[in-house]
């Protein structure tokens, strides 16, 4: 099979004999590469050599039989044959019902005309020339009518999130659209400023339209595949393979592009698309023509009028701006000022703080991260510019007790400082010093979602402060007359002030601080680009936030009188109190709860259900000879699975305890964490642990804290379910 | 052009049942070719299998009596929504794959007699000399699971040819073009793709032969 592609002029037919036979053979390969491109003699002097040589017509038979197999191997319009078959039986059955109906209403009309216009008869050859002209009209119609029927509106997709105002376009009205709402082909949509809309085609295709987004969904006529026209804004999404529908095609006014299954975010300027693949690969090929580009994971295409261009997607975008990023794999760089080169800085850890995913992500539990180099380093290069922006992607905190908690902060005092981003509520807040100011310009970011994260941008020109969220210009301040030429040195801290107070606990999945005001669109752009790369690990980081819906402990399973006090649920000391932690039938999940033991000599116990079976972890008090245990309710550690700690839970402050439980075929595994430092840890067959039916044991089959005869107050309760978590990371 | 001996017809009418759907008579050909997995003798079977097991059979069976690669999809959904219309009438014992050849080949005689007349009777001419050389020629290429095989043989050629088969059929340039491309010329570029088929055919033949197929 080692066949050489040609390369010169003489690589004629193989000799086979005569002049004849060389002839038939360019007519058979001619006939071969187009059936229509013989003269009809030609055609005439093909059929006399293949009547005189059968075996050439049975080569000629082959040659057309695998020519149509690589066809419908490789060529595009041919590889959705069963969804155009589905398709034209489709038609067929609703070409037979509306002919069906058309000739009834003919039928009817004769039928009446012949009733009321008996005198009609008299002329019949008349008549009978009418109804065969009819009738030939109908045949005719029949025919071709299906071809031309205008297609009707064809459910496409399901709204399955709206945020902001997204509205239908029919001429000059407009109807807002609601989850729920499905959406057809021909029906075009206008997503406004602010706002976003995510749809769920049938096959779990999920496509999320940003902000000033409009577009249309349209399906081929032939073979039911997805399409998109998208005039202008910004799509993402994750498209489930498409088998034999053939590619989904998002088509901009610049470019198209084909998938097949994958993720995927275009973001259409007027001058040009740009394509970031997350997963994958995609073809992305200009409307105009030309070579169309393969655009894999983690790369980026851009059409516009010149051409296409590829090249690797990252973010931060440019180095060119920058001052400090956390996002080098982990290290954090800061540039420095007197050679203008990165370097690598520390930032020192200060209480229960930790880094994960390769130190790209900063969990703050309650301590900080501080840097006095990076601090003056930073405060140095922006006093020089006059000008900053700062992107981070945060997780925020419960909105419940945060009262002006530092998510980041440059030179803060508790007081005074250069800059602080912080959380107030459900608010972040960005407060900016300029020389001569003792209070700060404040500027109001929005609304946020506790546990999910969210893309900040603060951008300063020198005189006017502008916000952002998820890549939305959400607040602004202008007219700042003076500038920052006065900064005081000071260090950078994450997750409080310099000090250590004011805690934020959260999550800082990415940090950069560039000297320049980023434009509206390049801060959309660096919006798109964090969510294309790293959108997907960050679901693996949201909670749901038991506390973010209502304060009332009532809606939780529990015993022991607890009650709302200071934004936390408090219980008396009785006998049996206990609280629920979360729902019925979790199998994998993982629980945060933030927890301070007021009183009480303990221990506190937690019952977490594994696979049907339970373990309950014992929570010893400082000073108590009772050690951290898996026990069964009786106080008893488990026989032969007995685990221990030296761990014991302090009181007087907040302690975050963080559980894990996983099943793997026939093995679990429980892990707790208390302030991120591992407090137990336990593997086996879940066959080991006690019955979940257990007349000792309140709620059994969910996570339990019983705080019996201990005074306890809970913070925040956090559970996230990975057996229910979607993999989607668009509209998080 | 020759007709067809007349006993030649006749005997292939009379081995068979005509089906008159209301527009077209449909020859049904008495099957014993039923190496597929579906039931040959059930007339319970199930569309969209049919469909997915035989449509690259009759796909190429369509274009393998001349009908032009553009327009032999189009044919091949008619002969499915003729399945789908008339299931019901295929004969028990007779292989569904056989009885949409037979449709196929009707519909491409249709198709042929839409042109005029000194083409059509060509193309009529080619068509029955294409049905003989399908009858007489062997079955390497009729029968089993012959998209599988040529995905795996198209995998074993050298890069060379899997770009020049993108190009002829992904891409769809013509000779004459991929020619230019490849400072070569449109007989030569004919030649290597015939050449090429030569190749996947006696491949295909050995992989479907060692499947037992």
């Amino acid at each position: 099979m080692n066949e050489p592609v040609p390369n010169s002029a003489d690589s004629g037919p193989p000799d086979r004999g005569p002049l004849d036979r060389t002839h038939t053979d360019l007519l058979i390969k001619q006939y071969v590469e187009d059936r229509l491109s013989l003269s009809p003699e030609e055609l005439d002097q093909l059929i006399e050599a293949l009547r005189a040589q059968p075996a050439l017509a049975i080569e000629l038979r082959t040659q057309l039989l695998l020519d149509d197999l690589l066809a419908q191997k490789l060529a595009f319009d041919r590889r959705n044959f069963l969804a155009q078959v589905g398709q034209r039986i489709g038609d067929f059955e609703q070409g037979e019902e509306e002919l069906f109906s058309q000739v009834s209403e003919l039928r009817a009309l004769a039928e009446a005309e012949l009733v009321e216009k008996p005198q009609h008869h008299r002329s019949s050859k008349l008549t009978m020339a009418v109804v065969a002209t009819l009738a030939a009209s109908l045949a005719v119609i029949a025919f071709l009518a299906p071809q031309y029927w205008p297609v009707a509106p064809r459910p496409m997709a399901e709204v399955r999130e709206v945020q902001g105002d997204v509205f239908t376009v029919k001429g000059d009205q407009r109807a807002l659209v609601r989850v729920g709402d499905t959406i057809s082909t021909g029906t075009p949509l206008e997503v406004r400023s602010g706002a976003r809309v995510q749809l769920e085609y049938r096959d779990k295709t999920y496509v999320e339209f940003g902000s000033g987004t409009k577009f249309e969904l349209v399906a081929d006529r032939k073979s039911q595949a997805k399409l998109v026209r998208i005039d202008q804004g910004e799509i993402v999404a994750r498209v489930k393979p498409q088998k034999d529908l053939g590619p989904m095609v998002f088509s901009t006014p610049h470019a198209r592009a084909l998938v097949v299954g994958t993720e995927l975010r275009l973001t259409v300027e007027p001058e040009q698309t740009r394509l970031d693949v997350t997963e994958g690969k995609v073809n992305f090929e200009r409307l105009t023509g030309g070579t169309p580009l393969l655009v894999s994971a983690n790369h980026s295409g851009v059409a516009n009028q010149t051409g296409l261009v590829l090249r690797d997607l990252k973010w931060p975008d440019s180095d060119e701006h920058l001052l400090f990023t956390l996002h080098e794999s982990g290290i954090p760089h800061v540039r420095n000022p007197e050679t203008g080169n990165p370097r690598e800085t520390e930032l020192e850890e200060r209480g229960p703080v930790r880094s994960i995913h390769s130190g790209e992500v900063y969990a703050l539990a309650g301590g900080s991260y501080f840097s006095s180099e990076a601090g003056e380093d930073l405060v140095t290069n922006i006093r020089g510019k006059g000008a900053f922006t700062i992107e981070a992607i945060v997780i925020p905190d419960s909105i419940f007790r945060v009262k002006d908690s530092r998510i980041m902060a440059l030179g803060d005092n508790g007081k005074q400082a250069n800059f602080q981003l912080l959380q107030r509520d459900d608010d972040l807040i960005f407060n900016l010093w300029t020389d001569g100011s003792k209070e700060p310009r404040e500027l109001k970011l929005g609304d946020v979602k506790p546990d999910r994260p969210v893309h900040v941008a603060v951008a300063f020109d020198g005189q006017r402060l502008t916000g952002y969220l998820n890549g939305v210009a959400c607040g602004e301040v202008t007219e700042i007359r003076s500038g920052l030429t006065t900064w005081g040195t000071g260090a950078l801290s994450l997750g409080s002030d310099a000090s250590g107070q004011h805690v934020w606990r959260g999550m800082i999945c990415g940090l950069a601080i560039s000297d320049k005001a980023l434009a509206d669109f390049e801060v959309v752009k660096s919006a798109g680009q964090y969510q294309t790369l790293y959108a997907r690990r960050d679901v693996g980081l949201t909670w749901d936030n038991l506390m973010a819906d209502g304060f009332d402990p009532k809606r939780f399973a529990a015993a022991g009188n607890w009650q709302l006090v200071d934004d936390s649920w408090t219980n008396d000391a009785g006998t049996d109190a206990w609280f629920g932690l979360g729902p019925v039938g979790l199998k994998n999940y993982d629980l945060l709860v933030d927890v301070h033991w007021e009183k009480g000599d303990g221990p506190l116990r937690m019952t977490l259900p594994v696979n049907e079976r339970r373990g309950v972890v014992v929570l010893a008090k400082s000073g108590s000879e009772q050690k951290t245990s898996l026990q069964d309710m009786g106080g008893t550690p488990m026989s032969g699975n007995s685990v221990s700690s030296d761990h014991v839970l302090p009181q007087g402050r907040t302690t975050r305890l963080e559980v894990k439980v996983r099943l793997h075929k026939d093995t679990a595994s429980l892990a707790v964490t208390c302030d991120g430092e591992p407090w137990l840890d336990w593997t086996g067959s879940p066959d080991e642990l006690p019955e979940i039916e257990s007349s000792t044991l309140p709620s059994p089959k969910k996570p339990v804290l019983v705080t019996a005869n201990n005074v306890v107050r809970i913070e925040s309760i956090k559970i996230r379910d990975l057996n229910r978590m979607a993999s989607s990371a668009i509209g998080q | 052009m020759a007709e067809r001996p007349e006993d030649e017809r006749s005997s292939e009418l009379s081995s068979g049942e005509a089906i008159d759907s209301g527009e077209t008579s449909y020859l049904i050909e008495p099957g014993n070719i039923g190496s597929d997995s579906t039931d040959s003798t059930s007339t319970e079977f199930d569309f969209d299998v049919v469909v997915r097991e035989t449509h690259p059979h009759i796909r190429a069976y369509i274009a393998g009596m001349g009908v032009p690669r553009h327009d032999v999809d189009d044919v091949a959904q008619d002969v499915y929504v003729e399945l789908y219309r008339f299931s019901d009438r295929i004969p028990e014992g007779v292989h569904p794959k056989q009885w949409l050849k037979g449709i196929a080949r009707n519909l491409c005689l249709n198709y042929f007699r839409r042109q005029g007349r000194r083409q059509r009777l060509q193309r009529e001419a080619l068509v029955e000399i294409l049905i003989r050389a399908e009858q007489e020629g062997p079955p390497s290429l009729a029968e089993g699971p012959i998209r599988r095989a040529l995905d795996g043989c198209y995998e074993q050629l050298p890069d060379e040819s899997r770009r020049l088969l993108e190009l002829r059929y992904e891409r769809e340039l013509p000779s004459q073009t991929i020619a230019e491309m490849l400072s070569s010329t449109a007989e030569a570029i004919r030649v290597a793709l015939f050449r090429i088929r030569n190749g996947l055919k006696q491949c295909i033949a050995s992989s479907l032969a060692a499947e037992g197929t």
